[in-house]
């Protein structure tokens, strides 16, 4: 075992040791957690309620406008399989309206789909349709 | 196995981003991966905030409105935004959790919740919310 103590370290890529895939972090208390584990993979805002903008992303290659209330990311280093943590919120309407669902249709590797529902089921475009995504990458 | 004890990370070719190796073969960013702001808030009676990670303070707007103030602020208010509700402490009925961004868009230094009843669409004060904040810090 080795250990370096140090201030400041400055590097430009972080690789597991006996792992290169596997770095422990020690937590806020006495437990360690894990950095790869722990970081988000992919996360963006789109405003959908007037020209489809792309406000802000990481790891998106191109959100598009599938159709009305329905977007679909591509990720630029794609996940390691289809069974990642997808969290998804947006919004109020122009109208001031809350009452709709956001909802997930399907995902891939390579692409996810991210749904917007009213409560009276007809499909709405919204501002500030967020998505963030937790899991493993290829 | 090895350890590295240190109080802050920098990147050397630029200085605000540091690959990891992520589950695979690809890289992911670190900073781009970690989240920027947590809260968790009671917002029943006087609202409160259970725990949060880098943020100020929170007022309450009206029933089932919640300004939530960064504390190191974001860059612009195109970050990613996600959360969710606990149940209506009345009658337990669903309680979905939006951001409130027609009158009050998100900025570098604030954002609003929004809580609203699934059932009846009223915004309701509830015990428990949360939400997390992923974008670029300023």
């Amino acid at each position: 075992m080795s250990e370096v103590v140090t201030t400041t370290m400055t590097t430009d890529t972080i690789v597991g040791n006996t792992s290169a895939n596997s770095i422990n972090v020690r937590g806020e208390g006495s437990a360690n957690t894990n950095l790869q584990q722990g970081l988000i993979k992919s996360w963006a805002q789109v405003d959908n309620a007037g020209e489809f903008t792309l406000k802000d992303s990481f790891n998106q290659s191109a959100a598009t406008d599938t159709s009305e209330g329905q977007i679909t990311y591509n990720y630029t280093n794609n996940m390691a399989n289809v069974n990642y943590s997808c969290v998804v919120a947006h919004g109020t309407l122009a109208d001031g309206g809350s009452g709709h669902h956001p909802m997930i249709s399907t995902g891939g590797t390579a692409t996810g789909s991210i749904l917007t529902w009213v409560i009276d089921n007809d499909w709405e475009d919204a501002n500030h349709n967020c998505m963030q995504v937790t899991g493993d990458l290829a | 196995m090895s350890t590295l004890a240190i109080n802050t990370l920098t990147g050397q070719t630029s200085a605000s981003s540091i690959n990891v190796r992520g589950e695979g073969s690809a890289n992911t960013n670190l900073q781009q991966g970690l989240a920027k702001a947590w809260i968790s808030m009671n917002g029943t009676g006087t609202i409160a905030v259970r725990d949060s990670f880098n943020i100020t303070s929170i007022s309450d707007e009206g029933t089932g409105l919640t300004n939530v103030t960064i504390a190191s602020d974001m860059s612009d208010g195109n970050y990613s935004l996600s959360g969710a509700s606990g149940t209506y402490i009345a009658n337990s009925d669903n309680v979905r959790l939006g951001f409130s961004t027609e009158t009050t868009p998100p900025t570098s230094t604030l954002f609003r919740t929004i809580t609203r009843e699934a059932n009846d669409d009223t915004n309701r004060d509830v015990t428990y919310s949360f939400a997390q904040v992923f974008g670029d810090l300023a």
